[in-house]
């Protein structure tokens, strides 16, 4: 009977209209959400058996661009990847102190010369002697401290390391729960939508770490790669393998052992440098700190505490051989061999240091001198001082060939640092602007709620119409019974 | 006598009208009732004498006969549940009593209906609120059906789901879509072995993976172009189970796809199709790494490992989460990995005349031997039409119709009354003539 077939029709148009204002007031109560994707109803004419039947909700579908997604990922991984190498540098930059600041590497150089002048010029003057013991611990600690806050850096470094791998493998492990969440929800006929969102969620906690690519797959499944073409989820889960230390020295590295390098499902991978399949996020970024240039600007530290070692090395004839000059390592004399982490352990000769026992008188008459000599002699002091202006070429650290004065060692040095921070944070700007612009894209596919609005005043009308079509029905069959 | 067949054929009259009032009435108490089908009444008259010239005439009157329109079909109506079970077209559904079940499947009657609301019992068997119980013909575990005699129930069993099934789906095929950097391969890169492991689905339905390392061949100057593919099966305690060197093409017309492939040790490569043969622990399994000089297998471009095309079929274990049924009567699983099975087919009964059927209760209908001996159809097949899930049928009953003919029943019915009342009358005008 078509009255009863008008009837069904018109409840099939409520119950669409009323499904899609819950989808409308779910849309717009997420509007704030960033990993929410705005849903719509998908309808279709119903048939059965050929007629038509009314309206029937066919799907949901949930709007994401995965091209901007998968391009605002790989951006936010490198950013993250720039921010950290832009970090170390300015970590390392303070470390050694800008031109002209208090406490600077070049002004401490510059307070050593000065002071060496001025006892020079009147070597009997205790003050101007202590001033140059002073100033010279002074030099050597200020080394020692860039070179300690480099090793922090690392060791921060392989902190980070480890938290980023815990963090992106229970990420993981739960993306590769979720498909098989969403899988069951698709295939009982359930609406996946939400758990999508958290999905996406997750991958963007993993996105930040290494950079990757999502693959569909079957059943509302997907697959995680990096760029590099590392699987991290295909089906089942893997897992990175990382194991934290406490504190980093000097000598500690992946190949030297102390360190412990990046595995993938227990397979050794390559976590920085050209045939890395990790490289472009924080993880890479982090190894690349810890690996390449922490102990780059390590050499460079020793490299320049070698070279002011050596500066006055062999000045004094008072010095044995085999004794170290007014500088030393730790207390002995330089071993080339040695080189590694001496930054760390140049100390003033404790013979002229009163502060570790030693006498002042012995900057004037000779680190190996037994008596005090002549209060007027000024010829060591000055001979002190010409050796640090000397020009003379570093013989470690891969410094440009050249022959520098020990102030323009430590600014060639700081500029090095400065301008390759200088770059990185260009690098970081740029990339963060990029994967900012990408994210302002994306946020625009979202929820705009002017059409909402608009949405929910024509599902209002569909409602009202449907509802008129079930009161004339029922007139109608009143009519029927009134004869 | 003329004027007492008069009286005979009103009185004939008033009990065929209420006949045809019985129907309407039954028509519009069952116009909700899905899957009802309209009875009609139909009046013949009967002739006592007809002799020609005859002076006098003789009313027969009239009888009523009633009938079931089986062969009518109600609109279908949209239900929520996915064993609402309805036919689109010609065909019965094959049923039976619950309370015969127990009895051997010969013994068991099989009643018809065209539509039905089926729903597990206790027991896993499908059937109605009214007691009917679904038969079907069970699918073999591979999903075929056999074949079975069409003109005996012998074949049909209720059709059983238990919710609680499972059931796994090994895989068997693979495809390999990878492209290698073809950077490692140049002299002075460090060789090492690119890893990737793939899972499959073993036989028990248990997860297993392929361990697969490609290793450039580093040469000392130029580029070799050459990779060693080994497969490794974590079923066999990662046992190599194929080892290939595949060299890729660097000319200009076929750059970066495979050129040859040298088996090491393990399965044959099929050059025509692009398949290794592999024996993981359950059997074989081809893995399909794409033809000589074809750009949709393994290729060799750039400086990227992009494993991102690896396909398999076959699923993990999966719990059952969705009966259904198709236009073609086939009753199909479907388990939370997204795996479907079909269980059972429900074959459609057909009989030369539908309206020769004997009603019963609750809108089944048996064979009489006026409908004919029945044949059993696959749904669409033949003069049937398609099964539809999520519907019932409508009754056939048109209100409006049938209160058009109770206006039409109730004016002959008081017609026929006053027939009887106006030879009441006449008689009495007969009787007055003595005094």
């Amino acid at each position: 009977m078509s009255i009863s077939g008008a009837l069904s029709n018109a409840l099939s148009g409520l119950t669409a209209s009323s499904r899609s204002a819950e989808m409308v007031s779910n849309n717009i109560a997420n509007a704030l959400n960033e990993g929410y994707a705005r849903r719509e109803l998908v309808l279709g004419p119903r048939s059965l058996g050929g007629t038509g039947q009314g309206v029937a909700v066919t799907g949901i579908s949930r709007a994401v661009n995965l091209v901007l997604l998968s391009d605002r990922r790989v951006a936010q991984a490198g950013t993250g990847d720039r921010q950290t190498r832009a970090q170390f540098f300015t970590k390392l930059e303070v470390a050694i102190g800008a031109p002209g600041t208090e406490g600077a590497l070049t002004s401490r150089i510059a307070a050593l010369d000065t002071a060496l002048i001025e006892a020079a010029s009147r070597p009997e003057s205790e003050g101007r002697l202590t001033k140059v013991a002073d100033t010279a611990r002074a030099l050597a600690k200020q080394i020692g401290a860039a070179a300690t806050s480099v090793q922090s850096a690392r060791a921060d470094a392989d902190h980070q390391i480890g938290t980023d791998v815990e963090r992106v493998n229970a990420a993981m492990s739960r993306v590769a729960e979720m498909n098989v969440e969403i899988r069951g929800h698709l295939s009982s006929g359930r609406d996946p939508s939400a758990l999508m969102d958290q999905r996406q969620q997750l991958v963007d906690q993993i996105a930040s770490v290494v950079p990757l690519r999502e693959v569909q797959r079957d059943h509302g499944q997907i697959a995680l790669f990096t760029t590099g073409g590392a699987v991290l989820v295909d089906g089942r889960a893997n897992a990175f393998g990382f194991t934290t230390v406490g504190v980093v020295e000097p000598n500690m590295t992946v190949g030297g052992g102390g360190l412990s390098g990046l595995t993938l499902n227990g397979l050794p991978i390559a976590a920085s440098g050209p045939y890395s399949t990790v490289t472009g996020g924080t993880l890479a970024a982090n190894f690349a700190v810890r690996d390449e240039l922490g102990p780059a600007a390590q050499s460079r530290l020793d490299a320049v505490a070698r070279d002011l070692i050596e500066r006055f090395g062999s000045l004094d004839p008072t010095i044995a051989p085999g004794n170290p000059g007014l500088f030393t390592d730790a207390g002995a004399a330089l071993l080339p061999a040695n080189e590694l982490g001496l930054a760390q352990r140049l100390s003033l000769n404790a013979t002229a240091d009163p502060a570790q026992g030693g006498a002042l008188w012995r900057l004037r008459d000779g680190l190996g001198a037994l008596t005090p000599g002549p209060t007027g002699n000024s010829a060591l002091l000055g001979a002190l001082q010409a050796a640090l202006t000397a020009s003379r070429q570093p013989v470690s650290g891969d410094f440009l060939p050249g022959l520098r004065s020990f102030s323009g060692l430590g600014a060639d040095m700081l500029s090095a640092v400065s301008t390759a921070r200088l770059s990185a944070d260009t690098e970081a700007s740029f990339s963060a602007a990029k994967s900012e612009g990408l994210k302002v894209q994306e946020l625009q596919g979202g929820v705009d709620t002017d059409r909402e609005m608009q949405d929910l005043l024509q599902i209002e009308k569909a409602y009202a119409a449907n509802a008129k079509v079930i009161q004339t029905v029922d007139e109608m069959l009143d009519l029927l019974l009134g004869i | 006598m003329t004027i007492s067949s008069a009286l005979n054929a009103g009185v004939a009259g008033l009990n065929a009208n209420a006949t045809r009032l019985a129907t309407i009435s039954d028509n519009i108490a069952n116009s909700a009732t899905y899957g009802y089908k309209r009875a009609s009444t139909d009046f013949e008259s009967m002739v006592i004498t007809e002799a020609p010239g005859a002076g006098s005439y003789s009313a027969g009157g009239v009888r009523a006969t009633t009938t079931r329109l089986i062969n009518e079909r109600g609109a279908l109506v949209s239900t929520a549940n996915a064993l609402d079970i309805a036919i689109a077209g010609r065909g019965m559904l094959p049923v039976t009593q619950s309370a015969g079940l127990g009895a051997a499947i010969g013994g068991t009657t099989l009643m018809m209906t065209t539509t039905g609301s089926f729903n597990p019992d206790a027991n896993g068997i499908l059937k109605t609120k009214s007691g009917l119980v679904l038969l079907g013909w069970p699918a073999n575990a591979d999903g075929t059906i056999p074949v079975l005699p069409r003109d005996t129930m012998s074949g049909l069993v209720p059709v059983v789901v238990n919710a609680n099934q499972q059931a796994g789906d090994p895989t068997t095929e693979m495809k390999l879509g990878v492209n290698l950097p073809a950077t490692n391969t140049k002299a002075g890169a460090p060789g090492t072995a690119l890893p990737l492991s793939v899972e499959y689905f073993g036989n028990l339905g248990t997860s297993e993976s392929i361990g697969v390392t490609f290793t450039p061949t580093v040469p000392l100057a130029g580029t070799s172009n050459q990779w060693t593919l080994v497969l490794r099966d974590s079923a066999q305690g990662n046992a190599v189970i194929g080892e290939y060197t595949l060299t890729f093409d660097d000319t200009r017309g076929n750059g970066g796809t495979l050129a040859s492939v040298a088996v090491v040790s393990g399965g044959a490569y099929n050059a025509v199709d692009g398949t290794l043969g592999l024996s993981v622990a359950g059997g074989p399994l081809t893995m399909k790494i794409g033809k000589l000089a074809d750009p949709n297998g393994l290729t060799q471009l750039s400086d990227s490992f992009a494993p991102t095309a690896i396909t398999k079929n076959g699923s993990p274990v999966g719990n059952l989460t969705a009966v259904e049924i198709d236009e073609n009567g086939y009753i199909t699983a479907t388990y939370d990995t997204g795996f479907t099975r079909r269980l059972y087919q429900i074959p459609l009964v057909d009989m030369p005349n539908l309206n020769g059927l004997i009603a019963l209760d609750n809108q089944t209908y048996e064979i009489s031997p006026e409908s004919g001996s029945f044949f059993l159809w696959d749904a669409g097949d033949g003069p049937t039409g398609s099964v539809v899930g999520y519907a019932r049928e409508g009754s056939t009953t048109d209100v409006a119709a049938e209160l058009t003919n109770l206006i039409q029943t109730q004016r002959a019915y008081s017609s026929n009354a006053k027939v009887i009342q106006t030879v009441d009358e006449m008689l009495q005008e007969t009787t007055n003539i003595k005094r």
